[in-house]
């Protein structure tokens, strides 16, 4: 009663009022919709954390769009230094994956001692990404896509284990389309070729795949990211 | 060590060029020191991924141009594109860190001219976009402050009416 007497004409008035089997069932609902809340956020902030990895302009913005369910836009995205994005959900092959916030790098030299160790270390899957074409004609960017891997496959292997591994990473040569035709049916069997020389040549007996990432519904793009996500 | 201006090249073999006070830094020693710098500096950024995305929109600038003005440290961070394009057409990143400062346009006036040195040209409208941010978020600093003392005085006010 000290209520009525403090709260004067105040609406705290009719509280004591209200019975007690109100207050229960009332109690009983706010901490049931409050627990329903909590649940369902930590539930959506469970997702993959992805890094797309690879020199400049492989197209690794390119698939953080497509992975986003909207077009590379030149002009807005251009070319990247860093660039955080938020958690998102990704429709792979009719399949909605919660994809968890990051960041997006760029393709300089310059983070790979800091922030490829760290990406490793910290995210779920590992997208390395190349062009092909540059890859097939330029001495001096094949060199460089070798040594990326040789810093990258050790330790995605001492991640994961030896057999767990094939699960987390996919091997990406983008811009199939620009090699030219003569070129383009032994692409493949090149890469293959240079690889088995080198010591991350176990990568590429995984998922890997040559394609164009501008092309509309891709299929072997598609695949790949099904094997990731799957 | 007062500013650091990092940019792309043309094409990915070209390796990145890193000024330190103005001048090209090809020490590979000094370059990581200042790189590193470059990235603890660009945590936390100011813009948040969906008013980047609003901004973007709304005036034609890259998603990723942000800013940081850090009190503590004294110095202010820019990251955004050039005017410059690279092999493939998009416009080249760069990052910026000014220490000795918390004024964005002292650090604005001296990224343009650190990138008239390399020869790049910053894009006017972002840097005006960033600024216009920056210049937002200090006055809603300076006066959330007042709006909470006012906020205080209206609830005092209250409850002495009520007692």
């Amino acid at each position: 009663m000290s209520l009525i007497e403090f709260s004067g004409n105040y609406t705290l008035l009719f509280l004591p009022a209200i019975p007690v089997a109100v207050w229960w069932i009332g109690g009983v609902l706010i901490t049931a919709i409050v627990s329903i809340i909590v649940v369902s956020r930590l539930t959506r902030l469970k997702g993959n954390s992805i890094a797309i990895l690879g020199p400049q302009g492989c197209g690794k913005t390119s698939l953080y769009r497509i992975l986003q369910n909207r077009r590379y836009d030149r002009v807005k995205d251009g070319g990247t230094s860093v660039e955080e994005y938020n958690s998102f959900k990704s429709n792979i092959v009719n399949k909605n994956v919660h994809i968890e916030g990051g960041k997006d790098i760029g393709g300089s030299r310059d983070y790979v001692p800091t922030y490829y160790k760290q990406m490793i270390n910290e995210k779920d899957i590992i997208i390395f990404l190349f062009d092909i074409n540059e890859y097939l004609s330029d001495v001096d960017y094949a060199n460089d896509v070798h040594d990326r891997l040789d810093f990258i496959w050790p330790k995605l292997k001492a991640k994961y284990g030896s057999d767990d591994v094939k699960s987390k990473y996919a091997l990406i040569g983008t811009h199939y389309d620009l090699v030219p035709k003569e070129k383009s049916k032994k692409a493949y069997e090149e890469l293959s070729h240079r690889f088995n020389r080198e010591e991350f040549a176990g990568m590429l007996k995984n998922n890997t795949i040559l394609a164009d990432l501008t092309k509309p519904d891709n299929k072997e793009l598609s695949k790949c990211l099904e094997k990731l996500f799957g | 060590m007062k500013t650091i201006l990092w940019t792309q090249n043309e094409t990915p073999t070209t390796p990145t060029t890193i000024l330190i006070d103005g001048v090209e830094c090809v020490d590979e020693m000094k370059r990581q020191k200042a790189f590193a710098l470059l990235n603890s500096a660009n945590q936390n950024l100011s813009l948040s991924p969906k008013k980047r995305e609003k901004l973007a929109k709304e005036h034609k600038i890259s998603k990723q141009a942000n800013f940081k003005v850090d009190t503590g440290s004294q110095s202010v961070y820019i990251q955004g594109n050039y005017e410059d394009v690279d092999a493939v057409g998009r416009r080249m990143p760069y990052m910026f860190l000014i220490f000795g400062t918390t004024d964005i346009d002292v650090a604005r006036k001296e990224l343009i001219d650190e990138s008239k040195i390399i020869g790049r040209i910053c894009y006017n409208i972002e840097l005006a976009v960033l600024t216009d941010e920056c210049k937002k978020k200090i006055q809603l600093k300076q006066l959330l402050p007042i709006a909470i003392l006012i906020i205080v005085i209206m609830l005092i006010l209250v409850l002495v009416n009520v007692v």
